[in-house]
């Protein structure tokens, strides 16, 4: 598994564990009442399991099995790669400081702030798909000699 | 990779795309309350990404990586996973749409997207598993035909 890859993978990882401990506290919130406010962690949660976790373990898995780009340019432009992790990483750390803040407390700062890890998060997908694209296709073997295609095509 | 894997690959990029714009766009709403009924968008963005994305890339991946067929060495029928393919992204678009459709057409008379969008949904879950189901197997090590002997010297 190349570079990029793992540093995808690894801090899905961290993500996931990110992830897994604000919802704990969720849950203890909904069982001792430790504080109200813990509850306007809920949307957040989602987000760094659909976003931190999945995406970016799925993103990380797919650079590295999806067929070659060409020999000599395997993973095709890597620092799209590059581009999505930093963005989406900086755009969901945004968010997981912003978004509970600016429910608890509105102010045009943590607002910004929303704002820019929304710009960020997109732009991360936008450059991810622009990397993987190129990259789904068939590889045309030919069949062995005698071989009718499969039904429903190659 | 076979054709319905990369129509089913490409067309969750797709939904990727779509869907994360969206969600983007609900986000920057959140923070500064641009534009109240983009909030109709809320349920298009989450079963775009997860049927239109999710679901689509998981079962193209499989049909691309599970293991062939022991008698035919193949993948078998794909016929199967066309249905699906037309199925899933159909049944995903008239759920995604109905909440937003809503809002600009009598309610009344949309009623028939989500129940005709659940039907399509069973439709395409069915057709992958009838598909799917015989590839769920132990790999099987096919046996390998011996090498052709090189030149030896004490025989020659």
């Amino acid at each position: 598994m190349y570079q990029q890859a793992r540093f995808f993978i690894r801090t899905a990882l961290v993500w996931l564990a990110i992830a897994i401990f604000v919802l704990a506290l969720m849950l203890l919130n909904q069982g001792f009442n430790i504080d109200a406010r813990i509850s306007a962690l809920q949307p957040v949660m989602y987000h760094l399991l659909m976003v931190g976790w999945g995406t970016q373990l799925i993103g990380g898995v797919a650079l590295w099995m999806f067929p070659p780009f060409t020999k000599a340019q395997p993973r095709g432009n890597e620092s799209l790669g590059w581009v999505t992790y930093v963005a989406l990483n900086i755009g969901l750390a945004l968010r997981l400081i912003a978004e509970p803040l600016n429910a608890i407390t509105p102010s045009p700062v943590f607002a910004v702030m929303l704002a820019v890890s929304a710009l960020l998060q997109v732009i991360a997908i936008w450059c991810l798909v622009f990397q993987l694209w190129p990259r789904v296709k068939e590889r045309i073997t030919p069949l062995p000699e005698g071989k009718r295609p499969t039904k429903g095509g190659a | 990779m076979p054709r319905v894997c990369m129509w089913m690959l490409r067309s969750s990029l797709a939904w990727m795309l779509i869907g994360y714009s969206i969600g983007g766009l609900l986000l920057a709403n959140k923070a500064l309350n641009f534009f109240e009924p983009i909030w109709s968008l809320r349920f298009t963005h989450i079963w775009m990404l997860l049927l239109g994305w999710l679901v689509q890339l998981s079962t193209g991946m499989m049909v691309w990586i599970m293991p062939r067929l022991v008698k035919t060495r193949d993948r078998g029928d794909l016929r199967p996973i066309w249905v699906m393919y037309f199925a899933l992204n159909a049944g995903m678009l008239l759920a995604a749409l109905q909440p937003p459709l809503s809002r600009l057409i009598d309610p009344d008379k949309l009623a028939w997207m989500a129940p005709l969008a659940g039907v399509l949904l069973i439709v395409a879950v069915l057709s992958f598993a009838l598909h799917i189901r015989p590839r769920i197997r132990p790999v099987v090590e096919y046996p390998v035909p011996p090498a052709p002997k090189r030149g030896n010297k004490e025989s020659t």
